[in-house]
């Protein structure tokens, strides 16, 4: 294992604890930030081991990481509507969080 | 010809940006041009139909050999959801004219409609994952703020919940396209189908992360929290598109391409989607079965319905293939139907709690007889579209030795009739209570594309062996290409 693949698994291990366990809203969305950022260093990686030609992935994890940073600043709008006018910020207080 | 795929892609897109720049004034206007980019999407799908169900392929490119090219490529199975894509969206469009009026900007929904559109095309007409995954982004990006339309409480909350789960399945996607890029060197679904279904062995894990990825963007149980939540509470014309088009989109269709090549029938992974589908469609069956709202019952039905669809996927013969993308374009017929019927509802009575309406047939006729039409064809009666595909489903399921398959799809059918006809009964038939007295049948831009939708469910049940013959086996053709 390469520097860079532990680096990015310990960002999307937590990245995953900050969605599954934490309850603030904002802290979700750092979650999910992290977690973006953790998988486009594996797809870098992946790509540098394996096939050996390296700009192939660095393209995709960067149309990755752009689409992440659109979803966050989306998830960041809604949490913060959420708050100012709902006054939600934590997800427990969700009354449709219901499967 | 080829010049036809990117315009398929740059129409929308455009429509979606004049909306936005001229139309922000005038409702009139943004009307207008919505219906027509959707329009005009329609008759560009229409005039590659012919070469494309002749078994041809279309493909254009921008950029060259690089895999980070923007490529498309177009064949029978594209057409077949770029049919299913225009069709739903110009409807959807048609029943927002007047439907929309509740709520404010609607410029600004139309932008976000036409993107979501956008984002479909590319989905449809990418011919690698990494295009696929540009679409699936651009789409559920649009789809995100669209159920957050409504600004209230239950639209944030529903989309937030949607955006986070959303996004673990991009990611998932993601991830799963890198290390499989690792492995096979492309990514291009061609390349990737050529290069022999043999590497499945190698491609164990990045297979588990795509379907992951796919099954929480398709609302597979376990993977289906945030379905009912994000289907029931956006504005109806949008419940109508996600539940009709957009997951079988961005989920089902990613499925079917990567099927042959990593997903390989009689495979360990076509167990697990046998398997899945099979819970999918119980477990959402018996879910819709307990639900009192309108737009809630239609969202659980949805993942019951998604289950067959997968499962014919799953069996994987060329008569469950037909089998499933026939029961994927009836699905998005009825479900639209029922959905703008339950739109319409909602907008005439001020609710959709199914135990405060009633008698609604003698007050909303169009609602109620397209309604019944979507409701015989959901529960299987003959002749009506649903009943051949589901039929098509489980004899290919019993053909292929899955007789447990086959009992789950048929026992599913029965509980889709037990909880439509609470549906019905509870909305259309029995007492019309007092405060419902004055209530009068929704305007003509909303009941006509109802109208068409039921008519569309009658025409396909009655002609379905020319249906499968022109569309469906030409498609089921290029899903096979690799097998």
């Amino acid at each position: 294992m390469s520097t860079l693949a532990v680096a990015s698994s310990l960002l999307i291990l937590v990245g995953l604890y900050g969605v599954v366990l934490k309850r603030n809203l904002l802290k979700i969305v750092i979650g999910v930030e992290l977690l973006a950022l953790g998988v486009a260093g594996l797809v870098v990686d992946a790509g540098v081991i394996e096939a050996g030609v390296a700009h192939v992935s660095q393209g995709v994890a960067l149309i990755a990481v752009v689409g992440g940073s659109a979803v966050v600043a989306l998830m960041t709008v809604t949490a913060v509507r959420l708050y100012e006018k709902h006054k939600v910020i934590d997800v427990r207080e969700m009354r449709r969080l219901k499967g | 010809m080829s010049a036809v795929l990117p315009a398929l892609v740059f129409v929308p897109l455009l429509t979606a940006a004049v909306i936005a720049l001229l139309a922000r004034r005038s409702e009139r206007a943004a009307d207008v041009m919505c219906n027509a980019g959707t329009a005009i999407t329609l008759g560009l799908a229409l005039s590659v139909a012919g070469p494309l169900a002749g078994g041809e392929r279309l493909s254009w490119n921008l950029g060259g050999a690089s895999p980070l090219s923007v490529s498309l490529a177009a064949d029978a199975l594209s057409l077949l959801m770029l049919l299913v894509v225009a069709v739903g969206s110009l409807a959807a469009s048609v029943y927002s004219v007047s439907y929309m009026r509740a709520y404010t900007e609607k410029a600004r929904y139309y932008v976000l409609l036409m993107l979501m559109v956008t984002g479909m095309n590319i989905v449809v007409l990418g011919a690698d994952i990494v295009n696929m995954y540009v679409g699936v982004e651009v789409a559920a990006l649009a789809c995100y703020a669209l159920v957050a339309y409504g600004l209230g409480r239950d639209y944030l909350e529903a989309s937030f919940k949607y955006q986070v789960l959303g996004t673990v399945g991009t990611m998932c996607l993601i991830g799963g396209m890198g290390l499989m890029y690792g492995r096979a060197g492309t990514l291009s679904f061609v390349e990737l189908a050529e290069g022999g279904a043999g590497a499945e062995a190698g491609l164990a894990v990045p297979a588990a992360l795509l379907l992951t990825g796919l099954a929480l963007k398709a609302a597979f149980v376990p993977f289906h929290a945030w379905l009912p939540d994000a289907h029931s509470t956006a504005p109806s014309p949008v419940s109508a598109l996600l539940s009709g088009v957009f997951i079988k989109i961005v989920g089902l269709y990613g499925l079917m391409r990567l099927l042959f090549i990593v997903f390989v029938p009689g495979g360990l992974f076509s167990t697990v989607l046998l398997v899945v589908g099979g819970i999918s469609i119980l477990a959402g069956a018996l879910l819709a079965l307990v639900q009192s709202d309108m737009k809630r019952l239609l969202a659980y039905c949805t993942i019951s319905q998604m289950g067959y669809v997968l499962l014919g996927l799953a069996v994987g013969t060329p008569l469950a293939l037909v089998g499933a993308l026939f029961h994927l374009v009836n699905h998005a017929l009825f479900k639209e139907l029922f959905f703008f019927g339950a739109g319409s509802v909602e907008r005439q009575t001020g609710t959709r709690e199914i135990g405060r309406l009633g008698g609604l047939n003698s007050r909303m006729p169009v609602t109620g007889v397209t309604s019944a039409i979507g409701f015989f064809s959901v529960s299987g009666c003959p002749p009506f579209n649903g009943f051949w595909s589901k039929l098509i489903i489980i004899v290919a399921a019993v053909q292929a030795g899955h007789v447990g398959a086959a009992v789950v799809g048929a026992i599913g059918a029965v509980v889709t009739i037990g909880y439509f006809l609470k549906y019905e009964r509870g909305v259309f038939f029995g007492a019309l209570p007092q405060a419902l007295a004055a209530v009068r049948e929704s305007p003509v831009s909303m009941y006509a594309p109802m109208i068409v939708l039921a008519a569309a469910c009658i025409a396909l049940g009655l002609a379905f062996p020319w249906f499968i013959e022109t569309l469906l086996e030409p498609a089921v053709q290029a899903m096979m290409l690799g097998a």
